[in-house]
């Protein structure tokens, strides 16, 4: 049985992985993106900078299961046509958001006030000096804990099984559920689980290296 | 005092941070290609001045204006002064650079993208010409073999020189030195040094804040001594310290020579 459960199991895990893949990369991408903005806007002052913060801490505070029901039930009653896949990722990405404007607004604090004030005496406008000293010195110091992050975005998307979204860990508990061999499976899942994020981390520290700079 | 218009005219300004009055009322012009040197023990006054002419400190009272344009306000009805957008400001600053006791150089660019950066970015210059103006720029300052290099990697007099070639990038009416040398090994100052005298030498209009009074002597036409944010006394650079007229420079000008401030 043990021999034979890598060949009956892992093509069909494979297929789910390739689902826990894509779900992986919209969130990370979409967290991404979203929590740098976020971060920017939580700078300005207070109506945006309020609503900003508000929203972090509601998405902080509030478990990853408890956002992917809620926008998994309440998302259909407000718009019409929304997918599994669409309301799991939305909820992902807004959750993984909030941790990232945390990190990024940390970096950017992080960053001297004497670098922006020789980009502002070049006469650089405030975006401008945002977009070509602040931001790219406060990313490269944020990479290690983003990637820590988008890590933990990974195995989140396991939670979406909760829901009935067909991908790595929910394949593996239908196969236990008909074949009751949980450890082979979840052995493999771990394996599946660990390559995955393995991947990333590497992908990250080579990212890390290419832009690094000495202080 | 001459007749034409001073490249910058300080008037009555006042800063405050909180309930500490820094600078109160100061008054002093600067005419076009004169080199003018602050003087003045720490705590008097002379870089929060000097970070008040380029905007990087709001004034709250009196005007300054560069080649005849009031800085970081507009005038509006009834003379009361409005404060500029901050993209206005920044505008304003593309005319005048400013060198920091730090250096502060962009530590993710190279020495070369340093200087090119702000002609690329903010005045539109096209690359190839950007490019070849810095590395003539970094020629001028004797670190051309430096171009492809990050500030890490250059001593702390070679990181200023690259800083005073990025202000030149701008080709800026007015440069602003703040202790430029302090920070410096004693044996890098004269680098530096040489090169604003060289750009003294040029014409160049600077306003320049030193401990190093034997460079002042040198290079200022004239010097502006502050204390607890006033000007004390200002006047000819060798008359002054050879001939202080008031006790507080005399004091000052003593306990220097004693060694204390360095």
């Amino acid at each position: 049985m043990s021999d034979s459960a890598l060949v009956r199991y892992l093509p069909i895990l494979l297929q789910a992985t390739v689902v826990t893949v894509y779900l992986s990369a919209m969130v990370v991408t979409g967290g991404t993106v979203l929590g740098v903005v976020l971060a920017l806007l939580g700078r300005r002052a207070r109506p945006v900078g309020l609503v900003v913060d508000v929203f972090v801490y509601v998405m902080r505070g509030v478990p990853l299961l408890v956002h992917v029901f809620a926008a998994y039930f309440w998302l259909p009653m407000l718009l019409t046509d929304v997918s599994k896949v669409t309301a799991v990722t939305l909820a992902m990405s807004l959750y993984m958001a909030a941790f990232v404007a945390e990190i990024v607004r940390g970096a950017i604090e992080g960053i001297s006030r004497t670098l922006s004030d020789a980009a502002r005496s070049l006469g650089m406008p405030p975006a401008l000096a945002m977009r070509r000293v602040v931001l790219p010195l406060a990313v490269r110091a944020a990479m290690p804990p983003l990637m820590n992050r988008m890590v933990m975005a990974i195995k989140g998307t396991s939670l979406a099984s909760a829901v009935g979204l067909w991908e790595l860990s929910l394949a593996g508990r239908e196969i236990i559920q008909r074949d009751l061999a949980p450890f082979q499976v979840f052995g493999l899942i771990a394996v599946l689980y660990f390559c995955l994020c393995t991947l990333v981390t590497h992908a990250g520290r080579r990212l890390e290296a290419r832009f690094a700079y000495e202080h | 005092m001459s007749t034409e218009q001073p490249m910058v005219s300080v008037r009555q300004v006042i800063k405050r941070f909180g309930a500490l009055t820094v600078l109160d009322g100061v008054s002093f012009d600067v005419r076009r290609g004169e080199v003018v040197v602050l003087i003045g023990a720490s705590g008097s006054g002379k870089t929060t001045l000097l970070r008040c002419i380029n905007f990087l400190e709001r004034y709250d009272a009196g005007e300054i204006e560069v080649d005849s344009q009031l800085i970081g306000y507009r005038r509006g009805a009834a003379g009361r002064l409005a404060p500029l957008p901050e993209r206005e400001v920044a505008r304003q600053r593309t005319r005048m650079g400013m060198v920091f006791q730090s250096y502060n150089l962009f530590p993710h660019f190279t020495a070369l993208q340093n200087v090119m950066e702000a002609p690329v970015q903010v005045l539109g210059v096209p690359r190839e010409e950007a490019e070849a103006q810095a590395r003539a720029l970094l020629r001028r300052v004797g670190l051309d073999d430096k171009a492809d290099v990050r500030p890490a990697r250059l001593s702390g007099g070679q990181q200023q020189r690259v800083a005073i070639a990025r202000a030149l990038a701008m080709r800026p009416a007015l440069l602003l030195l703040d202790e430029v040398t302090s920070a410096l090994d004693p044996e890098l100052v004269g680098e530096v040094l040489q090169v604003i005298k060289a750009l003294a030498d040029d014409g160049m209009t600077m306003v320049i804040v030193t401990h190093e009074m034997q460079f002042a002597r040198e290079v200022a036409h004239r010097i502006v001594f502050l204390d607890a944010g006033h000007v004390v006394e200002e006047g000819v650079a060798k008359q002054l310290l050879s001939d202080p007229q008031t006790p507080r420079l005399q004091a000052f000008l003593r306990r220097f020579r004693e060694g204390y401030l360095l």
